[in-house]
C-alpha cells in the first residue's frame, strides 16, 4: 500500500469502516511507515480529544419550558375540538340538506318540472354525436325502456310491444 | 411502565402518547441536541429555542417514524432540518443576531477528582472547546456525528444529505484541522 492511499484509508480505519484485510494493510503500513504511522497518532489524538469534550447542555430551565410548550399546545388543541366538531357538524347537515331526497327518474310532483334527463351516452360510453340508435341497437324490449335509455331513438315506434 | 431501552422503542412510545418515554428521550439527548445546534447557529442566543422546537416536533411527530432509518439518524435529520428553517426565518425577518444569549448548563463539578485533576481537565477542556470553535460548522457537524453519536459513515451522509464521499473527506479534513488547532494552541 502506498503513502497516498493509507492517508484516504485511515479515518476510515480509525472507525472501523474497513473490512478486515484492508484494515490490516493500513496498519502494517502505519506500522512501517514513520509519516503514516504519525498522520494514524494525530488524526486518532484529534477525535479522542473531540470525544472526550462534555457537550454544554441548556439552561436548567429548559425541561420545563419543553413540557409547559407541551400542555400549551395540548389545552390549545382541547380547547378548539369542539369548535371543529360543531364546524364538521354543521359542515355534514348542509351537505345532507343539499342532496336531492327524490330518485332520479321519479316523476315530478303536479307542477313541478321533472328531473334533468340525463344524457345516457355519458355514462354508457356512447358517442352522442354519431347516427340515431334504433331498437335493435339498444335492444330493449320495450319502446319506453328504450327512449329513457337512449333518447332520442329514431325507431322508437318499432320497438316491441312491454313485456 | 418501564423505560425505554432503546431510541426506537421510545419514539414509538411516544408516538403513542407515552409522556415518560418522552421524559427519557429529552434527558438523553437534550444537552446533545442542544450543541449540535450551537455548532450550527454559531449563536447562542437561539440555540436554546431551537433545540426546544426540535423536541417539540419529536413529540409531535414520533407517531410517524417509521423504523426505517435508526432513532438517532432520525433526530439528527430533523434537528438539521428545523436549524435549516430557522436560518431561514431569520435570514427573511433580518432579526439575525437579536436573540438573548442564554447561559448553558454549568458543568457539574467531578466529586473523584482533586482540585488539581479538575483544573486541568477544565483547562484541556477549554483548550478544546476552543480548538473545536475554530473550525467551519460542517466539520464541527461530522465530528459530532461521528465522535459523540458514533454514526456510520452511510447514517452521517443520510443525516447531512451529502455523497458518502462528502462524508468522508469532511472528516478526514475536519480531525487534520482539528489536530492543528490543538497543536497550535499547546504551543502557545
Amino acid at each position: 500500500m502506498d503513502c497516498e492511499t493509507c492517508a484516504a484509508l485511515i479515518n476510515p480505519a480509525i472507525d472501523g469502516e474497513l473490512g478486515p484485510s484492508r484494515a490490516r494493510q493500513v496498519r502494517e503500513h502505519v506500522e512501517s511507515c514513520t509519516a503514516c504511522g504519525r498522520r494514524w497518532q494525530r488524526l486518532s489524538q484529534a477525535r479522542v480529544a473531540f470525544a472526550s469534550l462534555p457537550p454544554e447542555g441548556p439552561s436548567p430551565a429548559f425541561d420545563q419550558r419543553v413540557l409547559a410548550r407541551l400542555e400549551t399546545d395540548a389545552s390549545r388543541r382541547r380547547r378548539l375540538l369542539p369548535a371543529a366538531l360543531a364546524a364538521a357538524a354543521v359542515l355534514a347537515v348542509i351537505g345532507l340538506l343539499s342532496l336531492d331526497p327524490r330518485p332520479e327518474n321519479a316523476p315530478a310532483p303536479e307542477g313541478m318540472p321533472g328531473p334533468p334527463v340525463r344524457d345516457a351516452s355519458a355514462t354508457l360510453g356512447i358517442d352522442a354525436g354519431r347516427a340515431p340508435l334504433t331498437a335493435s341497437d339498444c335492444g330493449r324490449p320495450s319502446a319506453t325502456s328504450c327512449q329513457v335509455l337512449f333518447s332520442p331513438c329514431a325507431s322508437a315506434a318499432s320497438c316491441g310491444p312491454e313485456s | 411502565m418501564p423505560r425505554p431501552e432503546t431510541d426506537e422503542e421510545a419514539l414509538a412510545r411516544i408516538g403513542s402518547g407515552d409522556e415518560g418515554a418522552f421524559a427519557w428521550f429529552l434527558e438523553r439527548y437534550r444537552a446533545r441536541v442542544f450543541q449540535f445546534v450551537r455548532w450550527i447557529l454559531e449563536h447562542d442566543g437561539w440555540a436554546e429555542d431551537v433545540t426546544q422546537e426540535i423536541f417539540l416536533q419529536v413529540h409531535r411527530s414520533a407517531a410517524r417514524f417509521a423504523g426505517r432509518s435508526s432513532g438517532k439518524t432520525w433526530l439528527y435529520g430533523l434537528a438539521l432540518n428545523v436549524c435549516r428553517n430557522h436560518r431561514r426565518a431569520e435570514a427573511r425577518s433580518g432579526a439575525w443576531g437579536q436573540a438573548v444569549p442564554v447561559e448553558p448548563e454549568i458543568e457539574v463539578a467531578d466529586a473523584s477528582l482533586d482540585p488539581l485533576e479538575r483544573m486541568e481537565r477544565d483547562e484541556r477542556h477549554a483548550l478544546v472547546r476552543g480548538a473545536v470553535a475554530a473550525l467551519p460548522p460542517p466539520q464541527r457537524l461530522v465530528l459530532h456525528l461521528r465522535d459523540w453519536e458514533e454514526l456510520t459513515y452511510q447514517e452521517m451522509a443520510d443525516v447531512l444529505e451529502v455523497p458518502l464521499g462528502t462524508v468522508r473527506s469532511r472528516l478526514h479534513n475536519a480531525r487534520a484541522a482539528l489536530a492543528d488547532e490543538l497543536e497550535d494552541r499547546m504551543r502557545r
